[in-house]
């Protein structure tokens, strides 16, 4: 074979090897890539902690997000694990030094403003404050202090909300105390949220219902705090898989971006807000916003709130 | 050896050759090839994850309290979840507990927190999980009564909430599907830390009574309406024994190790049986839980 010949085949063959070389690599560190990544997902596991700061519509939160979890670890993220905690078991936990990866909360929760500081809040569910009344000539024209009571909810600022809709001071009462006080005629008005629509429905009453769009602090926020970098990835994947999913939140009979409902609750959606509350604060700051409300101080508490 | 298989379960806390014998309560068992102690919830599903898909025996050890080990080398490992602890408080009267924790450090837990409710558990040499997986208790009370939910793992996590547990007498649904048992949420009250102290003492005085020795507990779970010690002992097998195993003479029910091996225990157990079965036509079922080959012969 001559010799020019010769050194053409072993050039084609050393170009040939190469390009082999090239074109494999990345193929081989992709697999090795997906591979290890999908082990990762087979055992990591998120925890997360549902903290239950307002009634929400019905059934649990906390079951919700763990469905949710099951899917997500179904379509190839990691497992998750939901305990449902107390704002008071939340402090005490921090407290102990023990964290979750991911925490789910209500604005109205105090002292985990440096917890989630620069870590992303995203509001997956929200509620909605409104009036209700049963009795069948109610028009709302004459809603007022005396004829309204308030339900005074868990840990969000429900009188905040009466104070915007001119009744601060209308009587605060504990859920059922409102809703029994409502349905005996002791009330013409309940000022109180989705969770009171379930409420009458499951009782089979006819009622009506304005929507309270002067203020809202019933927001769902969920951020993911793990100090792990691959658990951060998978929070944040989880947390956009959820809020993919929020057309599920019937099953719990919260609000969510899209129109969910076509019955008495479709009244609480699409509102727009005058004054919001989408972020925790720090026990200085609710002091003072209890205070302004103390006050009837709107002004003080339109500026608390922004 | 199917190391390779598992080898990722190295990176674990470990015990290669594990000695059962000195992790039980009968101090009894032969050994086995390694043993884990996952800390955290999920080293524990990777460790129950990596051994199930390997196809190596294994099982789930706690304190080793209601069991009886073979004295012959099982081929195979053990989970050990005595490093799997924690208490958390997820509620005002709600405690969540890891597998791995034992009975004592939740009632210092109840006692330091003035929580009330857990405390006839005193004195069970068990852990948590141990406890779920049993439906452990004492006293006529179980853990069962003051059990909210339970997380497990099998194929994927799932949260048992008390009536999805199927609790039944020293029962529960843990015992017939394979899972690991990862915590376990229970119901407490708000007490004070006197009481709590006061009630402890009270059941761990109470258990002054339970026979002395190396024992599993209870060996056979009481038949509907009747008193498993009491028809062992009117059998007249109070002191029997086979070799260095021996039926206490305090509680029927119990069979003591009094330097004997795992074989020995074994055949007092199918002994006690057959005699109670001759005697009465009752068949008793074995509370413990054999792990492992035994050779039954009495010879």
């Amino acid at each position: 074979m001559p010799v020019k010949i010769k050194q053409i085949i072993i050039r084609t063959v050393f170009f040939i090897l190469c390009a082999a070389i090239l074109i494999a690599t990345p193929i081989v560190v992709t697999v090795k890539k997906s591979s290890a990544s999908n082990k990762t997902s087979d055992f990591m596991m998120l925890t997360i902690w549902q903290v239950d700061c307002f009634e929400g519509g019905k059934g649990s939160r906390a079951d919700y997000l763990q469905n949710l979890g099951n899917k997500f670890k179904e379509a190839g993220g990691c497992h998750i694990k939901v305990i449902s905690l107390t704002p008071a078991a939340v402090l005490q936990n921090l407290d102990a030094g023990n964290a979750p990866d991911i925490i789910s909360y209500g604005a109205g929760i105090c002292g985990i403003d440096n917890l989630i500081s620069g870590r992303g809040q995203t509001v997956w569910a929200h509620g909605g404050y409104c009036v209700l009344s049963v009795d069948e000539n109610a028009d709302f024209s004459d809603i007022s202090v005396q004829n309204t009571v308030v339900n005074g909810g868990k840990d969000n600022f429900a009188d905040a909300a009466a104070l915007f809709c001119g009744i601060g001071g209308a009587k605060n009462e504990t859920p059922t105390e409102a809703y029994v006080d409502l349905i005996n005629g002791n009330y013409k008005y309940l000022l109180g949220t989705q969770r009171d629509i379930f409420r009458l429905k499951t009782r089979g009453l006819g009622f009506k219902v304005r929507p309270v769009d002067e203020f809202n602090d019933l927001f769902q926020i969920i951020s993911v705090i793990s100090e792990n970098t691959d658990k951060v990835a998978y929070g944040k994947k989880y947390v956009e898989f959820l809020c993919k999913n929020s057309n599920q939140l019937t099953k719990i009979g919260m609000l969510g971006d899209i129109k969910l409902y076509d019955d008495e609750l479709s009244a609480l959606e699409g509102v727009e807000y005058g004054v919001k509350l989408t972020s925790p604060l720090s026990q200085s700051q609710k002091d003072e916003i209890l205070a302004a409300i103390k006050n009837s101080d709107i002004k003080k508490l339109k500026n608390l709130f922004k | 050896m199917n190391k390779t298989n598992i080898k990722k379960l190295y990176s674990l806390t470990h015990t290669d050759n594990f000695d059962l014998s000195k992790n039980t309560t009968y101090g009894l068992g032969g050994m086995c090839r390694a043993a884990f102690y996952p800390k955290t919830e999920e080293e524990a599903i990777a460790a129950y994850c990596e051994l199930k898909s390997s196809g190596e025996k294994f099982f789930v050890l706690g304190r080793g309290s209601n069991m009886l080990v073979s004295d012959r080398f099982y081929d195979g490992y053990v989970i050990c979840t005595s490093k799997l602890k924690g208490i958390f408080l997820t509620g005002e009267n709600q405690l969540t507990c890891l597998s791995g924790t034992t009975v004592s450090e939740l009632m210092n837990f109840t006692r330091k927190n003035g929580f009330s409710g857990t405390e006839f558990l005193a004195g069970i040499p068990a852990s948590v999980g141990g406890l779920t997986f049993m439906n452990g208790g004492a006293g006529g009370k179980y853990i069962s009564d003051i059990c909210e939910s339970v997380t497990v793992f099998s194929d994927k996590l799932h949260v048992f909430d008390n009536s999805a547990c199927d609790f039944g007498y020293k029962h529960s649904i843990m015992r017939d599907i394979n899972c690991f048992i990862l915590s376990t949420t229970l119901t407490v009250e708000t007490s004070t830390c006197e009481k709590v102290t006061q009630n402890i003492s009270k059941y761990l005085h109470a258990r002054l009574s339970i026979p002395h020795g190396k024992s599993c507990g209870c060996v056979f779970k009481n038949p509907q309406g009747l008193s498993a010690g009491k028809l062992v002992e009117e059998c007249g097998l109070k002191g029997f024994g086979i070799g260095g195993a021996k039926v206490s003479p305090e509680h029927a029910n119990f069979i003591i190790n009094c330097g004997g091996s795992a074989d020995n225990v074994y055949r007092t157990i199918k002994f006690v049986k057959e005699k109670v079965y001759e005697k009465f036509g009752v068949l008793l079922e074995e509370e413990v839980v054999y792990i492992g080959d035994f050779n039954d012969s009495y010879g």
